[in-house]
């Protein structure tokens, strides 16, 4: 087990920059996920810590170890990839058992027919056949050892993936989006099979991801990348409730973020479209209040409240969305619960921002109220679990936040 | 196809059991005869061991440099494609008028071969006329011609190997320049390698154009090879009854190697 130090890590294609000093610690045995749409250097930087790509500038440490001059394979790390990269020629044993092929044989017992004899060739076959098959149990895979990867369906290839990457015993896994390639209730099923191994096996990870739900549901602790940079890195439920910045608000959540433009106009008072509004922040420079579908909620015409038209509403079993537009120019989203009276399309509503749920931005999209609003969210949750609220347009309890 | 393919092939056959030869009126049955008497033929069998020894010359040596010469071509990067360009116009170029070529280079009182020849301070002989020389000239300018076509389809597999491979085998261990080759590369275009295999010793068994130009079969049967003795018994002696038995030798040859290729090895091979 090891921890990982990314300091200052640059990287740039010819001119291109794709990493801009990245600075990152991940703690040893801590499932980290790094997330951010195609295109945010996540992957390079994934590939830096496995020595796959070499960066341009700064320092990077496994174990407290410097890597620099480090060959992949010297590095403790495995890596599960994106398309598995199982070698097709050979079986799935051959498959898993190739790192400890390479690492315990020596050259010339690595060669067909003659390296068995050689030394003590015969007793390390043996240990790696022993291996091999405990593992492959292990992960429920024995019974295919002899096929070929094309054999194979997405998910047992998979698996084999991970057999490969488990059978060396690294310090540190790589996975970059390995379950990207799956039918979205196998993704569902592996998502708990690695958090489950996480566990038990209690090594590093870093997990590369588009799908926030991933790495919302696994991760110790989730890093935001967007464009080169670490936007934020904070466990999920933290990342969710308190962004840092209007993007990472933006990015994390579905359906994405209301944000309304609003402006402070007293101590600790905001307003937004002739709603007055808490913002439980002394600061002045408010320029938009972001606020969560589910934290919106659809009351009638002459409430207190944003007054919206709704454009176009979606039936999703569990919730309702309800699409709406303020003022002739701001779309909104509310999530609403199926049981509660779903406005029609075409209907004049009024949208009230639940009271302490808000997250305000100022003009360059920084959370204002970043350093408290730990609290704020804190009370927010304790509301909405004591509130058995249902009246008209009543919101579930029970909903995400 | 009965008309172009089948139906001349038939022909051939049929006729390779007469005793009909190219202008004569009537023609008997013979049996086996003809097969039995090209079998006795000094020169025949002379071309079928020339043959297998040209092929023996060739096909391993130009399928080496093939592979050789794409995997370094594969790694040049920009020049990739003129690289390949170069190493393929041999193989587009009309064969005669290359081995017309290779007639002035390797000319013992003109060509650039007696240029070289000179600089080391040895006698230029006619490395056609020579009976030990002739036959490996002969096959060194075919390995030339065809390197081109191998180098192709070589870059061509080589181009499908995915790079995600090579990159497990730098954390798995498989990181040496060898190991490489040996375990992802060479697996990984044995397709290729079977069907440049094939390709090439079909191609070398039908080796005509170069006997007709440069040797005629000389010296003293040194480059007689099966495709000109069959053209000679056909077309210089009139013997289209003998041709036409030393064809269908020709054509059983083929066959086989195209059902070896079909059935035995193709499952083998592995295809990604």
């Amino acid at each position: 087990m090891a921890s990982i130090t990314v300091q200052n890590i640059r990287k740039s294609f010819g001119t291109t920059p794709v990493l801009h000093d990245i600075n990152l610690e991940i703690k040893d045995g801590e499932f980290l996920s790094l997330l951010g749409s195609s295109g945010c250097g996540k992957s390079t930087l994934l590939r830096i810590i496995a020595g796959l790509e070499r960066e341009s500038g700064g320092k990077l440490l496994i174990g407290g170890k410097s890597m620099s001059n480090i060959s992949p394979k010297d590095r403790g790390v495995s890596m599960v990839f994106q398309s598995y990269a199982l070698y097709p020629h050979l079986t799935v044993f051959e498959n898993i058992a190739m790192p400890l092929i390479m690492r315990k044989l020596g050259r010339l017992q690595r060669l067909p027919v003659v390296g068995k004899m050689l030394g003590n060739a015969r007793t390390i076959n043996k240990e790696i056949l022993e291996k091999v098959t405990t593992l492959a149990e292990s992960l429920d895979i024995d019974s295919l050892l002899d096929r070929k990867p094309s054999q194979l369906s997405g998910g047992q290839r998979q698996r084999v993936a991970l057999g490969r990457a488990m059978v060396r015993e690294p310090e540190v896994f790589l996975m970059d989006e390995p379950l990207s390639n799956l039918d979205s209730k196998m993704r569902a099923h592996m998502r708990t099979e690695l958090a489950e191994l996480h566990r038990s096996l209690g090594t590093t990870f870093v997990y590369v991801t588009h799908d926030q739900e991933e790495a919302m549901t696994m991760s110790d602790r989730v890093a935001l990348m967007m464009d080169g940079e670490i936007l934020q890195v904070s466990s999920p439920r933290e990342i969710y409730r308190n962004p840092i910045h209007m993007k990472v608000a933006e990015f994390i959540g579905t359906p994405k973020i209301n944000i309304l433009p609003c402006s402070s106009i007293e101590r600790g008072v905001a307003d937004c479209f002739g709603f007055k509004i808490k913002t439980q922040s002394s600061a002045k420079n408010i320029n938009s209040l972001g606020i969560r579908p589910s934290r919106l909620k659809a009351q009638p015409r002459d409430s207190a409240g944003c007054p919206a038209q709704v454009i176009n509403v979606e039936d999703l079993g569990s919730s309702f969305l309800v699409h709406a537009i303020i003022a002739d120019s701001v779309r909104v989203i509310s999530r609403m619960d199926s049981r509660a009276h779903i406005p029609v399309v075409g209907e004049e509503i009024c949208f009230t921002p639940q009271e302490d749920c808000g997250i305000f931005f100022d003009e360059e999209g920084w959370n204002v109220n970043n350093k408290s609003s730990r609290q704020m969210v804190d009370a927010c949750q304790e509301q909405v679990s004591e509130s058995a609220d249902r009246g008209y347009y009543g919101l579930q309890p029970s909903a995400a936040v | 196809m009965v008309v172009f393919l089948i139906g001349p092939v038939i022909s051939v056959f049929f006729l390779s059991f007469t005793d009909w030869q190219l202008g004569e009126q009537s023609f008997a049955l013979v049996g086996f005869e003809n097969y039995i008497s090209i079998f006795q033929d000094d020169v025949f069998l002379r071309s079928i061991i020339n043959t297998a020894l040209y092929i023996f010359m060739t096909v391993p040596t130009t399928l080496i440099l093939g592979l050789i010469f794409a995997n370094l071509i594969f790694q040049a990067g920009p020049m990739r494609s003129i690289y390949q360009t170069i190493y393929f116009m041999p193989f587009m170029a009309t064969a005669v008028a290359m081995l017309i070529v290779w007639q002035f280079v390797l000319n013992p009182t003109v060509g650039v071969w007696k240029v070289v020849t000179d600089v080391f301070g040895v006698e230029a002989i006619n490395l056609f006329r020579n009976e030990r020389t002739a036959l490996p000239t002969l096959a060194f300018i075919s390995i030339w011609q065809n390197i081109g076509f191998a180098v192709v389809l070589f870059i061509a597999g080589l181009s499908g190997i995915p790079k995600d491979l090579y990159e497990a085998g730098e954390l798995d261990g498989v990181d040496s320049a060898f190991s490489r080759f040996w375990r992802i590369t060479w697996p990984m275009v044995s397709h290729v390698t079977f069907f440049v295999l094939i390709m090439l010793t079909v191609h070398s068994f039908q080796v005509f154009e170069s006997v007709a130009v440069l040797t005629q079969g000389g010296p003293n049967d040194a480059t007689e090879v099966l495709t000109y003795t069959m053209y000679k018994e056909g077309f210089d002696f009139f013997r289209t009854n003998i041709a036409s038995a030393i064809t269908v030798v020709f054509l059983l040859v083929i066959g086989t190697i195209m059902i070896i290729k079909t059935t035995w090895l193709e499952k083998k091979v592995h295809y990604s």
